[in-house]
């Protein structure tokens, strides 16, 4: 690779937004999928959150990083793994992860 | 500035912070007028405006034996504006109702043929001639992306808003980017959930886009760029809302704008500025000018005519919009298109490809109710033409009125980001 002509400008704001957004289309799309396959792991936010990043390959994630996916599986209510959760927050971690920083350089 | 992908990974964000120089150069009057407040607009006319369209050298015999009815102006319809310095008596289109107006304010002001040597008559090529300020090397980076290029760091991530759907050439620079925000409203984070799930993604992922690892300069850098896109989402938002409003409601829009693109990108523009977002440059484009058939130029309602309309009607209640809220004196309009169209009309009812063409330059700040420059004589064989008389030669380097805009209006030294010294003491506009 001999690097971008136009400089960091390969990778703009709008851009990012795009890719969010992309991510979140991704997920949306695999929204029952991902609950179905979630539903056995999903016994609690900690281990949804494992079988999420370990499914996208993330596994250099931060114990900040990590954190911040469990608190968010946590929020809306406690954590009691119903359809409901599975199917809101199973996507929601994909749609995360696929989006975040980390997942670009997969 | 070419970034190989090891010096991107090595050195990570600090590969890309570039020291700001302070130009040498800053115009006086620019710093003595605030140049941080003012924003210019950019307005692209697409295809190659037929400039003998929009200011019609009504008493020049040869514009009416060269053209016929549909592309020919019929001079008892123009809207005289007085003649230039060569004693040229000109009008503009009867669409324009509202540029004269504007004229009349004293905040219009018409750079006529502008251009360059050998002209394109290549859309792409003239585009990018035009947006790179270099007829001769035009694949780099854009005139008005070297000047935000010359903003001290850290840049906000909208000092630029094209309201395109790409990013046009013209603003794109080494080290700054900026955002193509078509509509405010669809400018927004997305999510799988919708409610409250959607807030609780909103609020994760900025939670990870604050991480910013320094073992990982990578991932520094592009969450970086993710907590500039969700911080932009919500100045983002605060347009939308600028654009949502009716008009005349406290939070809206004084006037009310069209449903043309034109008219809303411009709504979009007046919002930014209004609710203060700091940009600096906006791009906007209307197109359709490439009027090779049925130009239509007399007609109520069609073709040419109708292009005048929705430019009048767009650039018309951007100005009052901004004229009512106080904001005029911090807007500069520069309007340009790739070329000017051929003199004579063709076969199909329009005309094709041509050179020389015109500027506009509109709003507060500007010295209007002038005619910068000379009409061609349209006689064949005039020195005023060129191509076998089939063209209008070109007199004013285009390069001279982004000189003037970037010496006098964004405060910076033209010469590096036009690589010459292109100032025309004459052209005065601003």
């Amino acid at each position: 690779v001999n690097g971008w002509d136009l400089g960091p400008t390969w990778f703009t704001t709008g851009g990012m937004l795009a890719r969010m957004n992309f991510a979140s289309a991704l997920a949306s799309n695999q929204r029952f999928a991902l609950r179905d396959a979630a539903r056995s792991s999903a016994g609690t936010p900690d281990s949804l959150v494992t079988f999420i990043t370990d499914r996208l390959s993330l596994s250099g994630l931060s114990s900040g990083e990590r954190a911040t996916l469990v608190n968010y599986v946590n929020a809306g209510g406690a954590w009691t793994g119903s359809e409901a959760q599975v199917l809101n927050k199973a996507g929601g971690l994909a749609h995360l992860l696929t989006g975040s920083g980390e997942f670009q350089f997969v | 500035m070419k970034v190989t992908r090891r010096e991107f990974v090595r050195g990570g964000v600090t590969a890309f912070t570039v020291s700001f120089a302070a130009p040498a150069f800053i115009s006086d009057l620019a710093r003595a007028q605030g140049a941080s407040r003012r924003s210019l607009v950019i307005l692209y006319l697409n295809g190659g405006n037929d400039a003998l369209s929009t200011l019609i050298p009504y008493t020049d015999n040869f514009y009416y034996t060269r053209r016929g009815v549909g592309t020919a102006v019929a001079a008892s319809s123009v809207i005289q504006i007085g003649s230039d310095s060569a004693g040229n008596q000109l009008g503009l289109h009867p669409r324009l109702t509202g540029l004269k107006q504007i004229w009349d304010a004293g905040d219009l002001a018409i750079i006529q043929r502008t251009g360059y040597q050998n002209s394109s008559r290549s859309h792409f090529q003239g585009t990018d001639i035009w947006s790179t300020a270099n007829p001769q090397n035009y694949s780099g980076t854009g005139w008005l992306g070297r000047y935000l290029d010359t903003l001290p760091s850290p840049v906000d991530p909208l000092a630029g808003w094209a309201t395109t759907r790409e990013v046009p050439r013209t603003l794109m620079g080494n080290r700054v980017s900026v955002p193509a925000i078509q509509s405010p409203a669809t400018y927004a984070f997305q999510g799988p959930n919708s409610g409250a799930e959607l807030t609780f993604s909103r609020a994760a992922m900025t939670g990870l886009a604050s991480h910013l690892p320094a073992d990982k300069p990578h991932v520094s850098f592009v969450n970086g760029t993710m907590q500039a896109a969700l911080n932009t989402l919500d100045r983002v938002g605060n347009v939308a809302t600028y654009v949502a409003a009716a008009a005349g409601t406290q939070n809206g829009p004084s006037v009310a704008y069209g449903n043309d693109g034109l008219s809303q990108a411009l709504k979009a523009v007046a919002g930014a500025i209004v609710r203060g977002m700091g940009t600096k440059v906006f791009w906007v484009t209307t197109g359709g000018y490439d009027t090779h058939a049925q130009q239509n130029a007399n007609s109520a309602n069609q073709g040419y005519s109708n292009l005048m309309g929705v430019l009048n009607n767009g650039v018309t209640t951007f100005y009052n919009d901004l004229r009512n809220q106080g904001l005029l004196n911090d807007t500069l309009i520069v309007q340009f298109s790739e070329f000017g169209r051929r003199i004579s009309e063709n076969g199909s009812g329009g005309t094709d490809h041509g050179a020389g063409g015109l500027m506009m330059a509109i709003g507060g700040p500007v010295n209007g109710q002038q005619l910068f420059g000379t009409a061609a004589n349209l006689q064949p064989g005039h020195p005023t033409l060129e191509n076998n008389s089939g063209d209008v030669r070109f007199e004013t380097d285009f390069r001279s009125v982004y000189a003037r805009v970037l010496d006098n209006w964004l405060g910076v030294d033209s010469v590096p980001i036009l690589n010459g010294n292109f100032r025309n003491p004459g052209l005065t506009f601003i």
